[in-house]
């Protein structure tokens, strides 16, 4: 049942995929940006490889955010979902895993790519992907709450903005660290497991504060 | 034929600052249809928004099948609702459409044959693999009234169904409401055209009548 709705979300999301290509681009065009802006020296650019990549990650992803509920709103179906047989916090979860699959994991597999234009330190790649691979579901998480409470407001851009950008933090700042630890030689493994303790714990509730936050804004209409 | 299936009294709806209408009572047996009435702004859309639970009422009791239940969460899964916006997915064909409402009805295993069944029943046969999109106004609405054919809500709740569709689409309509009623099914709707049923007379209820 949870692959069927699955399948159908990629689907529908696939079939809106100029929106979601959107992101990947502007990640991609910030990451390349920056060496020619600072500087095509080696270490300097070793030095903020972490950094850019990972706030790159994170403004793609808010790019995005506002999509994940605004047509299911639009169109009335947000509202049904409400009727389904099926748990809410369960459809929510189907949700943001699918929105999660076309536009965070294109990241994860673009960053080795990202990371060569860096110099990265070949060691840091797998930190750098494993970093991103744990990140960016839990800014997904974290971001469709702020989505759904906000999605009954026609301009939502900057109130959306304000609402996610404390939560995405410390993701960026553990994200971020770990890639310079190992860019480093150090263990990155604390700040991995960090993170994933935050998705772990975004998978268990974040749904449930999204489930409400649907409600609300459904009320709302 | 009289069960009680939906029983709600008190109940009180505000928007913004206005209040709509306060100790409304409103009773839906097995086999009835309550059609509602009212002027634009009366509040039938709020009022069939809190019966399905969209909306928190600011008072007001349910009772389902004769228990009283805190909110109309409790038994908002028995619900089928069609609201003003078409709940149809525009990037979705029809098919798909309803493969989803499929889904959420609980259903794994896909029954081709009634979907196709129901499409064809809403004059959308030939249209099954065309992007909604690409679908008339009136086209659009059937999509989403394709539900009722393989629906298993004990209760519908329809907000002005009839909107953008062509006369005979109604009587069609009007046909679905009363063979799901006469077989055990309930129905509150709210409209501004006057429809009559083949087999049940609905009762009435004057939105304006009660302020």
């Amino acid at each position: 049942m949870i692959w069927r709705s699955l399948a159908l979300e990629l689907r529908l999301a696939y079939r809106r995929r100029s929106e979601l290509v959107n992101p990947l681009i502007f990640f991609l065009m910030v990451c390349a940006l920056f060496p020619l802006a600072i500087t095509p020296d080696h270490q300097e650019l070793q030095k903020i490889a972490p950094g850019v990549i990972w706030v790159a990650a994170v403004l793609a992803t808010l790019l995005s955010l506002d999509m994940l509920f605004r047509h299911d709103f639009d169109e009335g179906t947000l509202e049904q979902m409400l009727f389904s047989k099926q748990p809410l916090y369960l459809l929510v979860l189907v949700k943001v895993l699918a929105y999660w699959l076309l536009t965070g994991l294109p990241l994860v597999l673009m960053s080795p790519l990202l990371a060569t234009m860096f110099y990265l330190p070949v060691d840091a790649y797998l930190t750098l992907m494993l970093s991103l691979l744990i990140g960016t579901p839990v800014l997904c998480l974290v971001g469709s709450i702020a989505a759904a409470l906000t999605v009954s407001i026609k301009k939502s851009g900057l109130i959306l903005s304000l609402l996610t950008m404390p939560l995405f933090m410390p993701v960026l700042i553990f994200g971020s660290s770990a890639v310079v630890a190992s860019s480093q030689g150090l263990p990155s493994k604390g700040q991995l497991v960090l993170l994933l303790a935050f998705l772990v714990m975004g998978a268990v509730f974040a749904p449930l504060a999204t489930a409400t936050a649907i409600r609300i804004s459904v009320a709302d209409d | 034929m009289s069960d009680k299936l939906l029983e709600v009294g008190d109940l009180c709806v505000e928007r913004g600052d206005r209040r709509l209408f306060e100790s409304l009572a409103l009773t839906v047996a097995t086999g009835q249809i309550v059609e509602i009435s009212g002027s634009n702004g009366s509040g039938k859309t709020s009022l069939l928004r809190a019966l399905a639970g969209l909306i928190h009422p600011a008072a007001g009791q349910f009772s389902w099948c004769g228990n009283k239940v805190p909110s109309a969460h409790s038994y908002s899964d028995e619900l089928l609702y069609i609201g003003h916006k078409p709940a149809v997915s525009m990037q979705f064909t029809p098919y798909e459409n309803l493969r989803a409402f499929e889904l959420a009805q609980g259903k794994s295993n896909l029954d081709e044959d009634r979907l196709l069944q129901a499409l064809s029943d809403v004059g959308l046969s030939g249209y099954e693999e065309e992007v909604c999109s690409r679908l008339s106004a009136g086209q659009k609405r059937r999509v989403g009234l394709a539900r009722m054919r393989f629906t298993e809500s004990r209760l519908w709740l329809l907000d002005e169904p009839f909107t953008a569709i062509d006369a005979k689409g109604v009587t069609t309509l009007c046909g679905w409401i009363d063979e799901f009623v006469t077989s055990g099914g309930s129905v509150i709707f709210t409209t501004h055209q006057s429809v009559s049923f083949p087999n049940v007379v609905p009762e009435k209820l004057n939105l304006e009548a009660i302020n």
